[in-house]
């Protein structure tokens, strides 16, 4: 028996060390990256009006970091990759070669409320798409009652990026499949055209590709430049199909035109009783035909649920990838009645005649299919049919029933042409390693189907064999968090990780008990969940589990863990919100108690004109908002549904991680019965002075149904200075919120400017008010550091006077080896010190080149943002 | 020499100089662990210039308390990138180790005085259960090397390896009993 532990320990293992060679070149490497990351980094540092969001504190502004808001493009470096989301608002993000986002620009109003809500800067993309797009279904841009489209286009350097299926799913899993997804690939050229024009880069990206696809002609010009996108979808005018119907030997035949064009994605027929211009899917449809060159299809009594004898509106929706769809005209046509053979009446008796032989009846058949995997693909061949009312054969295939039949299993191929017998399909169309079962379905014109045998085909894959392994699971307590790990699955048909939770199954798996996580990183094999990740509940005990996903469709549970979820939130940490409001003018104004919890969720604003305690979600809720620094609202006439003259109970309902919804008290208030445009739209009023160490402004509040926002705006150069001519310094979207200050540092030493308030108006009326005159002082004189430096004993030494002033920040400590009045950020820095008693740097020569001279000096920064550089010495470093 | 603390901090704040004796301060520790998963030179040379280039890239974002592990933690996933690019590859694998050199240098950090007092049968032994280790899987295999070969603590493995410290003990006993029982049955 081998005790393997004391084997262990006595493996006395030597201590190998990496020569002086290896160690320079390492430095030297790293000295280069430092320096490319240096300039990269000041590449993408740009100048700009910072977005003043009302909820500061949730925005971290950092050096490489900022919010664009504006037509305006961005600057684009070589390296600059930028991925854009147009819902109806519309965004890009800049990210860095690790896929994070460095920065945003919102390229609409629409866009700057969304990401007022959520905070995605540093966030990887793939993590960033799916909380936006989410938000925008929370604020009501995607909804269960319209078609919704999301473009998303990635603009720069191909290396890495998000492919087509992670973005679908991305978008799908935020939306619960309720949009049209579309994702494009553009230059950074595209980008620079695009803001040429003044255009949103993904619309024209949209543009483009669709008049390459040919969907629309070379020449076109969307009318709605500046709508939705969804109102830019349906004004690309994507040509329709000619639909004819007739009648023939008892069937109704409706023909329509081929869709040569575009990535086509097939032919939707509808079919209406009472709409004249029937279209998909608001009516729905009949049959889905997937094969661009059938162009026709046949009715009889029942097809479809459609009934003889009635009269019905047919039409043809053609469908192409990314959700464009067009309808063609529409014909009336009546389904002929199922026609009931008439009795024949019995002979009457004749002499018997000379035998003649009579042809054997006709009967109706399936045709026998076989099949093979060719070289390029699935060579399928079958009987011929030579029935006189033969309609077609339905080439079936199905990965899951091994007897597939149309329509239950639907079809590939449809073909009408008696004689043709066989057909292949190319392999890019089936999934690798996968088994399918195909068989030929025989349609005749009475409407019979009849499914033949059916013949599997496993479709080339990997060579690998890999077993549809089990991921098996552990966990334990750690804290307020469970703590979950697991093993990877190591598989060329990997697809994701499941993470299972239930109360009561003791072997939960995916689907039938849900999941709590989805991971698709074969890599990521843990998990810390608490109480409130996705419901769970505190102090309750769950099993956990995992089920790994296969691509072939396949789902392998794995064991379970049965651990008690801690309970993490305080009772006392989940409160309401007390809401207060009041109507001024023809508006209500909400606002209540901000929560402060790290469970919080979320606000819902509810108004019922009946119950005097209502809550979320028994009475609804007007309003969701997420940002627990945002409690406050204006509603009016006609916001979201409610109705001037008429009295509501307001409440807000706070929603908590863990599911916890706390309802709070009601204020009953009547909405003014405002005729909406009649009121005056107006300008305000500013002041301002210089402060201390600002520019302080203030200005009137406006009181307006139809209010958005002040822009403020300064000017060097006009003394009226309006928005958007002269652009803007921030936008404040609370009309309660009337005062703003900017430090002098902002601004040019010994410069007067102009500043006004642009009032928007959500009718798009824009209100510039006066302006006020306000000259910037010249900063006191700061302080710069004189330095002494020598070599003592081995080190470079330095000393400067201290800075005693109420501003001081730090001393950056600057060398160069090439600039004889070196400074602070060109030169970058050696060291940095905050404590300003502290007027001493030493460091040993060995860091140093020898033999070198190198230029020391000390660069004093300001709390007011200045940098005061001091003397330079220089040292011969021995 | 600068203080560690203060080195890390300008080395966050992309002090170069900083970093450099950073390199000079783990540059042996590093190297180690460079050599004891690949049993390469030149593999290991090539190792420690990209853990020391990740470890710059990823500066801004250090928080951790321990350096060491923090650099360990790059060292073995950038070793494992590279590892599962090989078995992609369908590299050779000789009798377990890279190569035929790698074989001599794994058995050459055995310590082989002739001064011990080790049998010949222990050191048979010995360079067996080297060999077997090389068997593991990684996520067995680096655990083992961390804790036998490194002598670092369950939870400094744990940050390491990001995996709960339950895992890593979980894992270094089912790798030991594996161990065992390979061994017993070659030797029986």
């Amino acid at each position: 028996m081998i005790d393997i532990d004391k084997q262990l320990e006595k493996l006395e293992i030597r201590t190998i060390k990496p020569d002086d060679f290896l160690v320079s070149k390492t430095k030297s490497r790293m000295r280069t990256m430092v320096k490319r990351q240096d300039k990269d980094r000041k590449k993408k540092i740009r100048k700009t009006m910072a977005v003043a969001l009302p909820l500061a504190a949730v925005f971290v502004l950092v050096a490489a970091m900022f919010i664009f808001m504006g037509k305006g493009g961005s600057p684009v470096t070589a390296e600059s990759v930028y991925y854009t989301i147009d819902i109806n608002p519309s965004i890009v993000l800049e990210v860095d070669d690790s896929h994070r986002i460095i920065s945003i620009s919102c390229k609409n109003e629409e866009a700057l409320d969304l990401m007022n809500n959520i905070q995605c800067l540093g966030m990887n993309i793939k993590e960033a798409i799916p909380i936006i797009v989410a938000e925008a279904k929370n604020l009501g841009y995607i909804s269960d009652d319209q078609e919704n489209y999301v473009l998303i286009a990635h603009f720069g350097e191909e290396n890495g990026q998000l492919n087509e299926e992670e973005v679908n799913k991305l978008v799908y899993d935020a939306t619960g499949g309720e949009a049209n997804v579309l994702y494009l690939m553009g230059s950074l050229k595209d980008k620079e055209e695009a803001e040429e024009k003044g255009k949103s880069a993904g619309i024209y990206l949209l543009e483009k590709y669709a008049k390459e696809q040919g969907i629309v002609d070379e020449g076109f010009e969307p009318d709605n430049q500046e709508g939705s996108l969804r109102e830019d979808m349906e004004a690309l005018n994507i040509p329709v199909s000619n639909l004819t119907a007739e009648t023939e030997d008892g069937k109704l035949i409706l023909k329509w035109d081929m869709i040569e064009y575009g990535e086509f994605s097939g032919y939707k027929i509808v079919a209406s009783k009472t709409n004249p211009e029937p279209e998909y899917p608001g009516d729905g449809y009949i049959d889905y035909i997937t094969d661009r060159e059938t162009i026709h299809l046949e009715i009889v009594d029942g097809f479809g649920g459609l009934e003889g004898g009635e009269s019905y509106w047919f039409s043809i929706t053609a469908l192409y990838k990314g959700g464009f769809k067009s309808t063609g005209n529409s014909v009336q046509a009546a389904v002929p009645l199922k026609v009931e053979p008439t009795p024949v009446p019995t002979p009457e008796p004749t002499p018997e005649p000379t035998p003649v032989p009579t042809p054997a009846p006709e009967v109706k058949v399936t045709s026998a299919i076989t099949g093979s995997a060719g070289e390029s693909g699935v060579e399928l061949s079958w009987e011929k049919i030579t029935h006189s009312n033969f309609s077609g054969y339905k080439v079936v295939a199905s990965k899951t029933n091994p007897n597939p039949k149309y329509p239950d299993d639907g079809y590939i191929k449809y073909i009408t042409d008696a004689n043709v017998t066989g057909k292949t399909f190319l392999y890019s169309g089936f999934e690798s390693g996968v088994t399918y079962w195909f068989s030929i379905t025989a349609l005749y014109g009475d409407g019979t189907k009849l499914a033949g045998n059916s013949v599997a085909i496993v479709m080339p894959g990997d060579d690998d064999d890999t077993e549809e392994a089990t991921s098996e699971i552990a966990g334990y307590v750690d804290g307020d968090y469970v703590m979950l790990s697991w093993e990877d699955i190591d598989s060329t048909e990997f697809q994701g990780y499941k993470v299972v939770a239930s109360e009561n199954n003791p072997n939960p798996k995916y689907p039938e008990d849900g999941y709590i996580k989805y991971i698709t990183n074969a890599g990521t094999t843990e998990l810390a969940v608490n109480e409130g990740f996705s419901g769970l509940k505190g102090g309750t005990g769950y099993y956990f589990s995992i089920t790994v996903l296969y691509k072939d469709g396949s789902k392998v549970p794995g064991n379970a863990v049965y651990i008690i979820v801690p309970d993490s939130i305080p009772d006392g940490e989940m409160g309401a919100s007390a809401i207060t409001g009041e109507v001024i003018g023809g508006n209500i104004y909400l606002s209540w108690e901000m929560i402060d919890s790290p469970a919080f969720q979320g606000y819902k604003v509810v108004a019922s004109p009946v119950n005097p305690n209502p809550k979320y979600p028994e009475d609804g809720y007007v309003k969701y908002i997420t940002n627990a620094n945002n409690a406050a609202l204006i509603v009016y006439d006609g916001y979201n549904g409610l109705t001037g003259g008429i009295s509501y109970y307001f409440s807000i309902t706070v929603l908590y991680s863990n599911g916890t919804k706390v309802p709070g008290n009601a204020v009953y208030l009547e909405v003014p019965d405002t005729d909406a445009g009649s009121e005056e739209m107006t300008a305000t009023t500013i002041y301002g002075e210089a402060g201390g160490t600002s520019v302080n402004l203030t200005w009137d509040k406006i009181y307006h149904t139809r209010f958005s926002g002040y822009k403020v705006v300064a000017s060097k150069t006009n003394p009226t200075p309006k928005y958007p001519e002269d652009g803007y310094l921030t936008y404040i979207t609370n009309p309660n919120q009337t005062e703003y200050s900017s430090s002098f540092s902002n601004f040019d030493d010994g410069e007067t400017y102009w500043f006004s308030i642009t009032v928007l108006y959500n009718d798009g009326t824009k209100k510039a008010g006066n302006a006020v005159a306000i000259e910037i002082p010249v900063g006191e004189s700061l302080p710069a550091a004189e330095v002494l430096g020598a070599i003592t004993e081995g080190k470079v030494v330095l000393e400067w006077n201290v800075i005693e002033h109420e501003l001081f920040q730090g001393y950056k400590v600057v060398a160069s080896k090439t600039n004889p009045n070196p400074k602070y950020p060109e030169d970058g820095h050696i060291a940095y010190k905050t404590n300003y008693e502290d007027n001493r740097y030493e460091s040993a020569v060995e860091i140093f080149d020898s033999g070198e001279t190198y230029y020391f000096s000390i660069t004093v920064l300001y709390t007011d943002g200045s940098k005061i550089q001091g003397n330079a010495v220089a040292l011969v470093i021995p | 020499m600068r203080a560690e603390q203060e080195l890390l901090e300008a080395f966050v704040k992309g002090d170069i100089f900083a970093m450099e004796q950073m390199v000079d301060t783990y540059k042996d520790d590093v190297y180690n662990l460079c050599f004891r998963l690949t049993y390469s030179r030149y593999d290991a040379d090539e190792l420690f210039q990209d853990t020391w280039l990740n470890v710059i890239k990823g500066a801004s974002g250090f928080t951790d308390k321990s350096f060491k592990n923090w650099i360990y933690t790059i060292c073995i996933n950038k070793y494992k990138d590279i590892y599962k690019k090989e078995k992609r590859r369908k590299s050779i694998v000789s009798d377990n180790y890279r190569d035929k050199d790698s074989k001599e240098h794994a058995m050459s950090l055995l310590v082989s005085d002739d001064n011990t007092e080790k049998t010949v049968e222990e050191k048979f032994v010995s360079s067996m259960l080297m060999s077997k280790i090389e068997l593991l899987d990684d996520k067995f295999k680096v655990p083992i090397k961390l804790f036998y070969f490194e002598d670092l603590k369950y939870a400094d493995i744990a940050v390491i390896c990001s995996v709960p410290e339950g895992t890593v003990k979980s894992r270094i006993s089912t790798a030991k009993n594996r161990l065992k029982k390979m061994m017993e049955s070659e030797l029986s």
